[in-house]
């Protein structure tokens, strides 16, 4: 039978199949782990909401938005917080203004005192967002989770104030911030 | 299989008699067709074997590095404040000199009873940090390289599993269990003093934190 009529022959294509089969699978095991290999280092699901709550705790902390600032150097006291803006209940809002983003993040600033010992004294609290703040805590309160929930950061940093009576205090600040989940 | 056998059957010593041998079987398999395909094959399999192996390596090495690179950078961050906040805080005793003005002061006497008060005030009811339960907080004094003072501040409600490992150096590298920060400040002699804040944690856990301290 002429060669090429041979492969044309069932017996023929039987032949060349069985004669390449190892090559097939190895070709299939191949492809796999290429598909595999892209997948592991293609990260599409990313969490940035310890990075988008960093970033607006380094903004809280380090701006004048809370913080004592001489006036006439422009500089910032990080770590002596003016009691004058903290006590304006939307010093977060009228400081932070994401715009069209404003929705993604969430805060709550809580200033206690220390020297009401073993428990410290709340002095005062301002929020961003509040309606969000309070709508998300619940829902994880809750131990709701999903996209109608949110993740929680809380920090507290050892802190100085300026009280109403003319004193200097050390204080703790409690930072919390919620990032909803998206 | 049937190379295998050629080559057990044939004398390795002299090269006439080789199986790679110009003339020989094996020579003759190897140049032919289905030798050279084997050839290709093999090769081939070696290569994808090695590529598979060398990416695997990469890839269980720089699995949390971007992760850990994020989180390591604000936790100096972070720390960082926690330091800067200390210095800059007055001395509640004193005559509105700040605590980076005491410390000098104390160093210069040698007696660090308003540091250590201080510091212990100061850092009271810092329990929390980013979801993770601070344990010990330590505070260190260094001028020209050598150590002149250590203070060890426990905090948290699980200190009793550190009492054994306490930080008895200043901490220079930041690792998974502590962070540390690390300030330059002007001495009354005109040294200048290094001023190192060490904060131990343990294990992060968000939620039961964000649940522990709500009220």
């Amino acid at each position: 039978m002429h060669h090429k009529d041979f492969r044309k022959s069932k017996k023929g294509q039987v032949e060349y199949l069985l004669q390449n089969a190892f090559r097939i699978g190895f070709l299939i095991i191949a492809l796999l782990a290429f598909f595999l290999m892209i997948s592991y280092y293609i990260n599409n699901q990313i969490d940035a909401s310890y990075l988008q709550s960093q970033t607006l705790l380094n903004r809280i902390l380090y701006s004048d938005t809370i913080m004592q600032q001489d006036l006439t150097t422009g500089r910032i006291y990080t770590g002596v917080i003016d009691m004058d803006k903290f006590s304006n209940p939307t010093v977060l809002d009228d400081g932070i203004d994401y715009g069209q983003y404003q929705r993604h993040v969430a805060a709550k600033l809580k200033l206690l005192n220390k020297e009401f010992n073993p428990k410290d004294q709340f002095v005062a609290d301002v929020y961003l967002n509040k309606d969000l703040f309070v709508n998300l805590q619940t829902v994880i309160n809750s131990g709701g989770t999903g996209k109608s929930s949110g993740t929680m950061y809380i920090s507290q940093y050892p802190v100085t104030y300026f009280g109403f009576d003319n004193k200097y205090h050390y204080g703790t600040l409690v930072v919390e911030i919620i990032v909803p989940n998206s | 299989m049937k190379i295998t056998k050629m080559v057990k059957e044939h004398s390795i010593t002299k090269f006439e008699n080789s199986i790679w041998h110009k003339g020989s079987i094996g020579h003759r398999l190897l140049k032919s067709k289905k030798g050279e395909d084997m050839l290709v094959d093999f090769w081939a399999i070696l290569i994808f074997a090695l590529i598979l192996i060398v990416f695997l390596i990469l890839f269980i090495a720089n699995k949390h590095q971007t992760t850990n690179n994020i989180d390591s950078d604000f936790y100096n961050k972070d720390s960082a404040f926690m330091l800067d906040s200390f210095l800059r805080a007055p001395y509640l005793q004193g005559e509105g000199e700040n605590m980076a003005e005491i410390i000098s002061q104390d160093i210069l006497k040698n007696d660090f009873t308003r540091t250590e008060s201080a510091f212990n005030y100061f850092f009271t009811n810092i329990g929390t940090y980013n979801g993770y339960d601070i344990n010990y907080i330590s505070l260190c004094l260094k001028r020209s390289g050598s150590e002149i003072k250590h203070f060890n501040k426990p905090v948290g409600p699980t200190i009793a599993t550190y009492v054994g490992t306490s930080f008895n150096v200043c901490p220079e590298t930041i690792d998974d269990e502590y962070l540390y920060s690390k300030t330059t400040i002007p001495g009354i002699d005109g040294s200048n003093i290094d001023v190192y804040l060490s904060i131990r944690h343990t294990t992060k856990n968000t939620y039961s934190m964000a649940m522990q301290l709500q009220d």
